[in-house]
């Protein structure tokens, strides 16, 4: 009879030491999170008094404009960010990659200082650039070329050209590094085959580069779509909660305003549930149509 | 062995700490019973968003503790705008680890009021021995259900404000203006003379149109439903949009509100003869305009008509007794007595620059006294607004649809009327009010 029942610790320890996320993740992630499915059925008046209403909050955001209004917002804003955010860090990378260009690591964290500033104080900077005077610091540029000045934050294109500035100038040098680490994972002979095969630099880039960087592509595609949905931030410093023509508007928006403007947590919640919903969609989507889970992924 | 041992009490250690702060998390807010120190005064703590709140109460609780046998020790926490009121929201709706009293701006508290059973003490009882001296508009805008929630720091009597020195050489006398066309009429020969403007508009807020509303003795809310398409309103916005569109004689402000740094620094360059905003503006002048000194003449507002008001009430923030007080019955008093006894009310005036809820002291000679506002607006700013007492009245901002009324107008409403000039004022608000009555 060994089994004098020890303390195995060797089996343990791993549960243990997983332990503060695991119940960190459960405390502060699931519960709010299917409480928040809970609550997206109910109507919440104020404090402590919630009353089941079926689906009368899924039938208020069906036909809720501001719900459209940002939605197409955020489809608009995820789209150019994606169309800039991924070819153009990613030829970069591919420049600081290369050998026997000078001030490397300067560049490097040139691009990357941006991401380190707070979202708010960039987005505060990034207001005054874009005011409607004169002297704005875009409006300056502008008047350079006789246009102008232009009302930035106040009418649609303009109002999402300025969001998208400043997401490009956030996030391309976070990009960057992602590319860049890819890059350095590409093994140097296929490059050496490709000068054997004659291949010039742009059939180098076209057909090792990118096709080898797909998984790094993937996953900053994925990331860019949650982020392009998530928009919050720099909208509530450019406008606050209220954007005039919902110009502004994202699907975060609804929900704050939902919550801390009008009090409606049960709505506030419906929303929150829709965004889920939508991101799981449009992920899913995009890693079926890349190809992530497909035999030869 | 010793290696064994070693590894254990690393696992103990994990533990240990997981444990502490997982309890760390949920206990600092069991605080609730009776929270008084070692030396038997009552701890109070308090949120804001406002410096100078802070300052004004620690100050309110140290003179408290001379007058007053139970004392108080009061543990001030300034939080940014926002994050106070989601923190505030959260604990409230919870029930635990919201503070003891609480400043809640007037469109916050109108979310937290729409609750049959708002998560506030009344403050009825503190208040009664100083009901007669109080501002009534000013109480009627925390009332629910007839509590009174919250006691205001001002009354925020609203005043016209004009720069002296671009009138002058307008030629204009700002003491003739007596009605908008008066005004009007002056902005255009301001606009001609100086090349300045009389005015800038808000499109992002909503101070001017309220203003105007108010001292028409109208309103936009009515038994919780909008009524925008009465008169008054009408007026307001159909005036404010000619300045802009039809006279010519303003634009879109900066920034859209006036109550913002790039508003600040245009109005601070001479750009704009004048402004009609809550005495709060004062402390925005005072602080963000310090060219404008000595050339700022503050005056009633303009009318539309014979017996309107020349004033009206603007903003506001309450303090508040929230239900998870420790000790409600004496945190309700120290609120009133912090704002509502004599001394105290001068103080309002002393340290924050508003006009205090406590009317009977503006009459009193110490508000002519040296600070920076008597230095900044000249000594008789209270000789103005004591003829307007009376006169100070606000549109509704905490029934039901307040929040939904305001979105509704900020967002669709002033874009295509102030912003753009795409609709009439009419059909702008008559387009509101079958959104908002659907």
């Amino acid at each position: 009879m060994q089994s004098k029942r020890k303390i195995d610790w060797q089996k343990i320890a791993p549960y243990l030491f997983v332990s503060p996320f695991i119940i960190s993740f459960l405390v502060f992630s699931l519960y709010p999170f299917i409480n928040a499915i809970i609550m997206s059925f109910q109507q919440v008046n104020g404090f402590n008094d919630a009353k089941f209403i079926g689906f009368a909050n899924y039938k208020q955001m069906f036909n809720d404009g501001d719900f459209y209004a940002a939605l197409w917002n955020v489809v608009r804003y995820g789209f150019w960010t994606i169309l800039i955010l991924i070819p153009l860090p990613m030829l970069l990378a591919y420049l600081m990659n290369q050998k026997g260009i000078p001030f490397k690591g300067f560049f490097r964290s040139v691009y990357f200082v941006p991401v380190l500033t707070s979202s708010v104080v960039a987005g505060l900077i990034f207001k005054y650039a874009f005011s409607s005077e004169k002297t704005g610091v875009f409006n300056v540029w502008l008047s350079h070329i006789g246009v102008g000045p232009v009302d930035w934050l106040n009418s649609s294109g303009t109002a999402m050209f300025a969001l998208v500035v400043i997401a490009v100038w956030r996030w391309l040098g976070v990009n960057m590094i992602y590319f860049l680490s890819g890059l350095q994972g590409i093994s140097p002979e296929l490059y050496e085959s490709a000068d054997m095969d004659g291949a010039n630099g742009f059939q180098k880039f076209w057909y090792v580069t990118i096709p080898l960087l797909k998984p790094i592509t993937i996953y900053v595609l994925t990331i860019s779509i949650m982020a392009g949905f998530s928009l919050f931030n720099e909208t509530y410093v450019y406008w606050g909660a209220q954007s005039p023509n919902n110009v502004g508007t994202t699907l975060v928006t609804l929900i704050y305003k939902a919550a801390f403007t009008n009090g409606n947590f049960g709505y506030s919640c419906t929303l929150g549930v829709a965004l889920f919903v939508i991101v799981v969609v449009v992920n899913a989507i995009q890693t079926r149509a890349m190809g992530l889970f497909s035999d030869e992924g | 062995m010793k290696k064994s041992f070693g590894k254990k009490l690393g696992l103990a250690m994990l533990t240990a700490v997981t444990a502490i702060g997982l309890a760390a998390c949920g206990n600092s807010s069991s605080s609730s019973d009776s929270n008084k120190t070692s030396d038997g005064k009552q701890e109070i703590t308090f949120w804001t968003f406002n410096d100078a709140h802070a300052k004004f109460w620690k100050e309110a609780a140290t003179s408290w503790n001379k007058t007053h046998k139970q004392k108080i020790k009061l543990k001030a926490n300034v939080l940014p705008f926002d994050q106070e009121n989601q923190k505030l929201t959260v604990a409230l709706n919870s029930g635990t680890g919201a503070p003891d009293m609480v400043d809640v701006e007037l469109g916050q508290g109108a979310i937290q009021l729409k609750s049959d059973n708002p998560p506030y003490y009344p403050l009825n009882s503190a208040l009664k021995p100083y009901m007669d001296v109080l501002v009534k508009s000013r109480l009627d805008n925390f009332k629910k259900n007839g509590n009174y929630y919250g006691l205001d720091y001002h009354v925020g009597t609203t005043v016209t404000y004009y720069n002296t020195e671009i009138l002058e050489k307008a030629g204009v006398n700002y003491k003739d203006i007596k009605t908008w066309d008066d005004y009007v009429a002056a902005g255009k020969q301001v606009k001609a003379k100086t090349g300045k403007w009389m005015n800038e508009v808000e499109s992002s807020a909503l101070f001017q149109m309220d203003a105007m509303i108010a001292q028409q003795k109208s309103d936009y809310i009515k038994n919780n439903k909008a009524t925008l398409t009465n008169e008054a309103t009408v007026n307001a916005l159909t005036e404010l949009q000619n300045w802009i569109y039809k006279d010519k004689i303003a634009r879109v402000a900066v920034g859209n509100s006036l109550d913002n740094d790039q508003f600040f620094a245009e109005m601070n360059k001479g750009n704009v003869a004048s402004v009609t905003m809550p005495s709060w503006y004062m402390e925005r002048m005072a602080d963000h305009m310090p060219k404008l000194k000595g050339k700022i003449a503050i005056a009633p507002m303009p009318v539309f008509k014979d017996g309107d008001y020349r004033s009206a009430g603007g903003g506001g923030t309450g303090t508040m007794v929230t239900n998870q007080a420790a000790n409600k019955k004496l945190t309700a008093k120290f609120v009133v007595w912090g704002k509502a006894s004599k001394k105290q009310a001068v103080k309002i005036w002393e340290d924050l620059g508003f006009d205090p809820v406590r009317y009977d002291v503006w009459k009193e000679p110490v508000m002519k006294e040296d600070n920076k506002y008597t230095q900044y607006f000249g000594k008789d700013i209270f000789d103005t607004f004591v003829q307007l007492e009376d006169q100070v009245t606000s549109t509704t901002k905490t029934a039901k649809i307040s929040p939904t009324l305001n979105d509704y107008l900020l967002k669709n409403t002033l874009p295509s009327t102030i912003l753009k000039d795409k609709m009439t004022a009419k059909s702008a608000l008559e387009k509101a009010n079958e959104a908002l009555n659907k």
